[in-house]
This record gives C-alpha cells, structure tokens and sequence, in this order.
C-alpha cells in the first residue's frame, strides 16, 4: 500500500513537472528612464522569437496577442510582445525630446541585445512589424546595427513612407470611389471621401489631410464586401483585451494618445524609402489587397528596394484582405511567417 | 402644453414660498473636533483593488442656521443647519495592477465640506502626493558589454495632484459615534509619466471614525 501512494505521489510530480516548462514570461525592459512591458508567449523551447512590433503610434503588444494567427505562431516559437516606449503599459521618467522615432528604434536593438543575452547567443530573431510597426522595424533596420542580431524581417502593411503612404492612398480613394459611385451615387462615405481628396493639392498634404486620410482609410474597410472578417474571434478578442489584458486600456488609450501626439509631427514627414537599400537580410512583405490605410504600393517598393537578393525576399499579397490581414486571413497570414522563419532560423 | 410647462416651473416657488421672512444665523464652530482615521476600498478604475488608510485633522468650521417658516406645510417652522468645514487628510493608499505592478500613494490634501442638517455631506478636496509603481516582475537591462541584468521589484515614482469630490452620509444620530460613510470619486494626475501626464482614475469606498 505504502509503494502504491508512493507510485502515485511520484507521478503527480512528474506530472507536474512536464506542465512546467514555460510558455509565458512578462518582464520590464529598461532602456535609460523608459520601462518596457515585453511578453513573451508560446513556444519559448524552440528558441525563435519574434518580436513583434505593433501599430500605432498609441497600440500596445497586447492588441496583437489574440486570435488564431497568435496561436498558430505560439505554437511553432515564442512571440515577443513589446509595449513600446510611451505607450500600453510601458512606463518612464523622462523628457519629451526621448519622444523620436531614433530613440524608439534603439529600443528595439537594445531588446534584441536583451533577447540574445537572456535566452542565449544562438536564439533566432525574427522582427516583424505591421503599420507604424513597419516604420519603427525599418527604422530600426537602417539606423541601428540590429541586423547582426536578427535573421529575418517580416513587413506587415508597414508604413516606411508617410509621404508616399498619402499619395497612393489617394490614388486608391480616386480609383474606389469612382468605381463605387458609378454604381451608387447616393454613397455618402465614398461621396465625402471623392470631395475629400478633389481639394487636395498632393504636392503639398498637410499634417491634418493626413490624419484624414487614415481615418478614412480605417473607415472604409467595412464598406469593402470582399474584406472576411470572423465577427466571433473579433467579439471574443475585444473581450479579452478589455477585461484580461495586462495593460489596462484606459492608460493605454491615454499615454498611447499623448506619445502618438508627441510623434506626430516628425513621422508624418518621415521617410525611409532612400534608405531602403541598407537592408540586407531575408525579408517578407505581407499585404492586404484592400489596405486603404497603407497601400501596397508601399510593399512593392520595400520589395524593390531593399538589397536583400530575390531568393531571399518575398512579397505576399492577401487577396480578401485589408489592412490587417492578421485578423482577415489568419491562417494564410500565419503559415506564410511559418514557411518563411523555418526557411531562415 | 404651455400651461403644464409654466405650472411645472412655477411649482417650486409656490412650495417654497415663506410666510415670514428667514432668519439666518452664522457662527464659528469652536468645538473640539478630534483627529478621525478613515478606511477605504480604493479602486484605480473600480477594477484594479487596493486599500487607503487616512489621518484627517480638523482645522475649522463655520455653522450656518436658517429658520424658514412655509406657506405650504401647514406653516411650520423649519430649522436648516449646514457646517462647512476645512480639514487637512494625510493618507496612504496602494492599490495593485496584478499582472503589472503595485502602487504606493502617499498624499496631502486639503478638504473643504459641507454637512447638511447632520446627515448627508458632500466634499471635495485636493493636494499633493508621489506615487511609486513598484513592478511585479523582474526588469532586465543590458550594459555596454551587452550583459544581461536584473533588478527585481524595480519601479518608478511620481510627483503627483489628487483630486476628489466625495458623497458621505455622518452615522452620529443612529450610531451615537462621530462615524461617517463616504463615496469618493477622483483622480491622481501622475506628472512626467512617459514624458506627459497619466490622470490616474479612482473610485472609494470607505468609512471615517474619530479617535477617541
């Protein structure tokens, strides 16, 4: 009898031994007087790493750890979730000239120092950004020596251009809302956005035509039919940022709104397109067909311009997909990063 | 319809009409008032617990009367009795983002209060304070020679202004105690957070009683 009880305390410990191999770790990363929430999540044995980059200026990681392209990468390695500098639940005492793309893109070099040092030198690295992701990643890329430390990047719907990113998207606005209201003629949005772009001189786009032509690229998404959306996962995802997320969304809204502010002026005049060249390692571009809000044209000229040879580079368009294709084509969005980091770990 | 709306608006003039003129008595309160301690739940946006304990030390208070006898109410004479108060609250409040970090508030704040006839009072109040989030995790760096550190329990502080306006209900007359409920609403406006500012929501819940 006493073997018997001795088997079983045996096995419950064995047990619960295999349950804990890690699969979730959140830390602070500090940088001079910025603190930095990272969470890493999934398969962290593996020891590939992605390190995300999210949107914004003014999201957090935790709006991108949800739904099933974050599982099925979880599943294959470990996605690092950053809060960058000034926004989600990252915290800091400093001045608001730390508030620069230059800055933030240092960060990201110093984390994957971080990553490296923390989960040993022959980790995998992969960096991948989706929208203002896209420009701090490109950032990152050409203005820091972050590409010793990494094996891949991964452009979602990336904005290296915010003069380019305003030009073609009114040059999609001018295409959709003439084929649109050839067919309604009652449409108001596409009617408001045709009268919209018709005052614009496109030689000369001010700050606030800018922030226009976001807006009305975010709005028009859900006006495009061919755009598939899972209204479940969507439900279920704004319920867990809201009530299980780790950084609460009232101060993510708050200090992401202030340090978007405080961004505001220098990205939407930054570009990085004459840079482009300097990158060289293994790239994916992945783009939403109908991404109003950075088209891609922007991919196309990543695509062209960076130095990286043909055979290691690829450009995926998403065909019922606008500007998140993340959440429009999760499981084809997920399986073209798998390809390509099994290609490049 | 006109009618309706002029009667509606008329009726408060015909219930408060006087029958004779108000007499109206001011007074300086002089009192002793004891220190009292206040035990509250402090909730950062409801959600996010944490506790707040206090010290209010009375600094004056003035005493306002008004006797109004009405036209309605069969002519009685009514006494209405108001005590505005100044008080100073030095109090510690922490409260915890659990899977972030907790925090600590030390503050000083001025309060200003008005009782009404002994039972429901309405205050407000503001200061100064610092608060200091102490995080739950570890926090790493890496220095020059690219070597991993680690600082556990790290955090930040912050100079900070609480606000609040606050409901209460004094328990005097059924406890026969100088006890009080209150509601409070405010904000703590932590400066230099991420370069700005984070006005840092609140709600309490809590309970005064004096030292005896």
């Amino acid at each position: 009898m006493k073997k018997f009880i001795l088997y079983i305390i045996l096995g419950l410990l064995i047990a619960c031994a295999k349950q804990e191999v890690k699969t979730k770790e959140r830390f602070f990363f500090r940088n001079g007087k910025a603190d930095m929430m990272v969470l890493v999540e999934g398969n962290i044995s593996s020891n590939t790493f992605i390190l995300l980059l999210h949107g914004g200026p003014g999201g957090n990681g935790s709006e991108y750890n949800f739904g099933t392209y974050a599982k099925l990468l979880e599943e294959q390695y470990a996605v690092v979730y950053l809060d960058q500098r000034g926004q989600g639940a990252s915290q800091g005492n400093y001045d608001n000239e730390a508030i620069t793309v230059h800055t933030m893109a240092k960060d990201v070099y110093e984390l994957t120092k971080l990553l490296k040092a923390k989960y040993g030198t022959s980790s995998s690295i992969f960096l991948f950004g989706h929208s203002w992701g896209g420009m701090l990643g490109t950032a990152a890329l050409v203005e820091t020596d972050i590409q010793t430390q990494i094996n891949g990047w991964i452009d979602a719907d990336g904005a290296h251009s915010i003069p380019l990113l305003n030009k073609e998207a009114i040059k999609m606005f001018e295409l959709y809302s003439q084929q649109v209201l050839n067919q309604e003629p009652q449409n108001e949005l596409w009617g408001e956005i045709a009268d919209f772009i018709s005052e614009i001189d496109t030689n000369n786009i001010t700050l606030e035509q800018g922030g226009l032509i976001n807006s009305y690229g975010h709005e028009v998404e859900s006006s495009i039919a061919n755009i598939t959306y899972d209204e479940e996962e969507a439900q279920m995802s704004l319920f867990e940022y809201v009530f299980i997320n780790p950084t609460s969304p009232y101060t993510s809204f708050i200090t992401g709104r202030l340090t978007s502010l405080g961004l505001y002026n220098e990205i939407e005049k930054k570009s990085y397109s004459n840079q482009l060249y300097k990158i060289n390692i293994p790239c994916l571009f992945q783009w939403g067909v109908f991404d109003f809000v950075v088209p891609p044209a922007l991919g196309y000229e990543a695509y062209e311009k960076v130095s990286t040879p043909s055979a290691n580079k690829s450009l995926i368009f998403y065909e019922t997909s606008g500007h998140s294709p993340m959440s429009n084509e999760p499981e084809k969005f997920a399986n073209d990063i798998i390809a390509f980091v099994e290609r490049y770990k | 319809m006109r009618f309706f709306t002029v009667i509606v608006f008329c009726l408060p003039l015909l219930i408060f009409a006087q029958r004779k003129p108000k007499k109206t008595s001011i007074r300086p309160d002089t009192s002793y008032h004891a220190p009292a301690i206040s035990l509250s739940y402090f909730g950062e946006q409801i959600f996010h617990p944490g506790i707040r304990i206090g010290y209010l030390l009375h600094r004056k208070s003035l005493i306002k009367e008004k006797s109004v006898t009405y036209f309605l109410k069969g002519g009685q004479t009514f006494l209405k009795r108001k005590v505005k108060s100044a008080s100073f609250l030095l109090s510690l409040a922490t409260y915890g983002h659990f899977q972030n970090h907790i925090a600590f508030a030390p503050n000083a704040m001025y309060i200003r209060k008005t009782l009404y006839n002994n039972s429901i009072y309405r205050a407000h109040g503001f200061g100064v304070g610092t608060t200091t989030n102490l995080y739950l995790n570890a926090t790493y760096s890496v220095n020059n020679q690219d070597q991993l550190k680690r600082n556990y329990l790290a955090g930040r502080s912050y100079f900070t202004i609480p606000l609040h306006f606050e409901l209460g209900y004094d328990l005097e007359k059924q406890f026969q105690s100088s006890a009080q409920i209150f509601i409070r609403m405010g904000a703590q406006i932590l400066s230099g957070y991420n370069a700005y500012i984070l006005p840092v929501l609140h709600t309490e819940l809590g309970y005064y009683f004096q030292i005896p």
